[in-house]
């Protein structure tokens, strides 16, 4: 046990009902690294991340083992949980304005979050978040700290969701389409700043969205979900290179490029929803390859030497 | 602030003039007036000629201002108020603002005592039903909310008097206190009176006179529904799950959960206040409660103008008020409504 991964995720599934959020999915998280998990909507980003951490709602069935450290989290008790939120992982919401305590200031959210975790006076706590507040780049930290945050601006307020999530000094960050919800001039200053932070703290970070082209620019590893499964995982170069399955390959010729004369193809039908036991490949109704070998069951997992993995029976040629 | 007090205000004074309109053509066209109760053959102790009858009626309508069409009597009623004068009882001959000098303190304490039950069933109800949504708790409490809303106050009151002094008499179920004793008048509230005077079995006996009344106000627990719904608006929001993420203790959560319902629930609360008011009404005259909406019922039953519109009128001016004050609490609880915008 000298390499603990950071967070082992194996064989996790999420119900709602009837409906298969996540199916059986796999990954593995290193110390520092930035592993980013793209999809289109309803792929099941979201539900795996709130399964990470033990946020989905009372309804959702979940099964599978998530450790964090080694350590089993999944279905662990209160306490367990308690500790690893907030000082183990910590996690950005999507939705910077819904994300604060709107009746309560900053300055009190951020120092009740630390001292949570550390004994702290509340002097020191409120040094620490002033500190931080400057580090993501708020010109005057004092004056946040003392506002509601209905009075800052959306950019002003997702760098304030970060702080909240970065305050007690997590390992990883989880961050869920943090961007989405600014304007893109914002989005792009917002994403580095993140990952600049979190690297300046050695923490690694998921990276969820549903957009290639951010996972291009910060990500290390990739994994792209598709219906609840990870239909592929892979180094993002060699991915992006040479993907190996259809719906990879189907979301990158969809990405839009500027300065490249490929046109861009947009992926035939709509995503789907799982609704039952998943028995065969969920991209199958869109696949160009499909054939009767993708109906009988899930394509199980296909591992190569590298460490890329992938399901699918028809998988592409190695070479672009 | 400052301005929109005064802005309220100036509502204020457009409210009371509609209603003042409004309860004083009413009252005028309900069937019956009341000088014919006191000018009618053989009410008096000796026989009076019909001549007389009719001279002494006209000579009392002149003296209480029933003289005239009833726009101008209005306008005189209206330059009277503006002066301070509410006029007097026509059948008490008591200036209408000292009988409600005097019965207002006994409502006042009422329906405090009517709220306090309230919250007291309230805040547990709605707490666990909102925490437990749809279990056995919330189902049970929501029901018993809505039964207490659906029953009349007055049966609800008839009920309690049956139990508690028919079949099982531990409690007192008329007036204020009991006989043969009395208050010092100081503020004019009787259970305060009787708190700073130390006059200990005259509070006892109020406070034993409060339980049923207060009980048959309050008990519909109105306030369960308001706050389970404002506890459950802000139970789904992501802020929740984002103290969670960051480790809260469940018992912090719920705890800025509450604090992030208060404001909703008192805006409601006070828009109910009138619905409260209307309540005690009721409640008063069940209970023979001498308070102002006894004071109320009597004087409609008699058709005492002058008192009517007195009660009518000061029960606006509360209600209006109360609104004011739920509104300037909801800015001062929520940092996101600037009470200036609102008007
Ligand atoms: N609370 C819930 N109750 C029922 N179904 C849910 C719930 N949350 C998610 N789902 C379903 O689970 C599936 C995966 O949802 P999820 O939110 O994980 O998608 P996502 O990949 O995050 O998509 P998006 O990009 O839209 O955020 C969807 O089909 C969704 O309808
Ligand atoms: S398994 Fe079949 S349907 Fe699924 S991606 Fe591969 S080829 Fe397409
Ligand atoms: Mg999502």
């Amino acid at each position: 046990m000298i390499d603990t991964p950071l967070l082992e995720v194996n064989d996790l599934s999420v119900r709602f009902g009837s409906v298969a959020a996540v199916s059986s999915v796999s990954f593995t998280v290193r110390s520092g690294e930035v592993f980013g998990v793209v999809g289109e909507s309803g792929a099941g980003k979201s539900a795996t991340a709130k399964a990470i951490i033990g946020l989905l709602p009372q309804s959702a069935r979940v099964e599978g083992s998530v450790r964090f450290r080694g350590e089993e989290i999944r279905g662990a008790s209160d306490a367990t949980l308690r500790k690893v939120r907030g000082a183990g992982i910590g996690y950005v919401f999507q939705d910077a304005l819904t994300a604060l305590d709107p009746v309560r200031k900053i300055g009190v959210q951020l120092i009740e979050s630390l001292q949570i975790h550390k004994d702290v006076s509340r002097k020191e706590a409120a040094k620490v978040a002033e500190d931080l507040l400057g580090e993501v780049q708020i010109k005057d930290p004092a004056r946040c700290m003392s506002s509601f945050p209905h009075q800052l601006s959306g950019g002003m307020r997702q760098r304030v969701v970060i702080a909240a999530a970065l305050i007690a000094d997590p390992a990883l960050i989880i961050a869920d389409e943090v961007t989405s919800a600014l304007d893109v001039t914002v989005q792009r200053r917002v994403l580095d700043l993140l990952l600049k932070v979190c690297a300046d703290r050695g923490a690694a970070v998921i990276m969820i969205t549903h957009d290639l082209g951010v996972v291009a620019q910060t990500c290390d590893r990739v994994a792209v979900l598709y219906g609840g499964i990870v239909a592929e995982e892979a180094d993002v170069f060699d991915l992006f290179d040479a993907p190996r399955h259809p719906y990879t390959k189907a979301l990158l010729q969809s990405m839009p490029r500027i300065g490249e004369d490929v046109p861009f193809v947009p992926i035939p039908g709509s995503a789907i929803q799982v609704v039952g036991k998943l028995h065969s490949c969920p991209f199958a109704g869109r696949c160009s390859y499909a054939t009767q070998e993708c109906l009988v069951d899930v394509p199980p997992v296909t591992t190569e030497e590298d460490g890329r993995q992938y399901r699918c029976v028809h998988a592409l040629e190695p070479v672009s | 602030m400052t301005k929109f007090v005064l802005k309220r205000l100036a509502h204020t004074v457009i409210v009371l003039l509609g209603v003042s309109v409004m309860v004083f053509f009413l009252i005028r066209y309900l069937p019956g007036d009341p000088l014919d109760v006191l000018f009618t053959q053989g009410s008096g102790d000796e026989v009076t000629a019909a001549d007389d009858l009719a001279e002494g009626r006209r000579r009392f309508a002149e003296g209480i201002g029933m003289v005239g069409s009833l726009p101008s009597q209005y306008l005189n009623f209206l330059s009277e108020i503006v002066q301070g004068d509410l006029g007097t009882s026509i059948f008490r001959r008591i200036p209408v603002s000292t009988l409600i000098a005097t019965t207002l303190p006994l409502t006042l304490q009422l329906a405090i005592a009517g709220q306090i039950v309230n919250i007291l069933l309230s805040l547990p109800l709605g707490i666990v039903g909102a925490l437990k949504q749809n279990s056995i708790w919330d189902r049970g409490g929501t029901a018993f909310a809505l039964i207490g809303t659906a029953m009349p106050n007055f049966w609800q009151g008839i009920m309690l008097i049956l139990i508690f002094a028919v079949w099982w008499p531990i409690l007192p179920v008329s007036g204020v206190m009991d006989l043969g004793l009395s208050v010092e008048h100081i503020t004019g509230i009787p259970i305060v009176d009787a708190f700073v005077t130390g006059n200990w079995p005259a509070f006892w006996s109020i406070i034993r006179h409060l339980i049923l009344p207060a009980i048959t106000l309050g008990a519909s627990a109105s306030l369960v529904r308001i706050l389970r719904s404002s506890l459950l608006e802000v139970k789904h929001q992501d802020f929740m799950d984002a103290y969670r993420a960051r480790g809260l203790r469940e018992r912090s959560v719920t705890s800025h959960m509450m604090r992030n319902a208060l404001p909703t629930t008192v805006v409601i609360f006070g828009i109910r206040l009138g619905a409260i008011i209307g309540g005690s009404v009721v409640v008063e005259t069940v209970f023979a409660y001498q308070g102002m909406g006894w004071l109320l019922i009597n004087a409609i039953n008699q058709r005492d103008y002058p008192l009517i519109q007195g009660i009518v009128l000061t029960f606006t001016v509360f209600t209006v008020l109360a609104n004011l004050l739920s509104d300037i609490v909801h800015g001062w609880l929520d940092p996101r409504v600037k009470v200036e915008a609102k008007t």
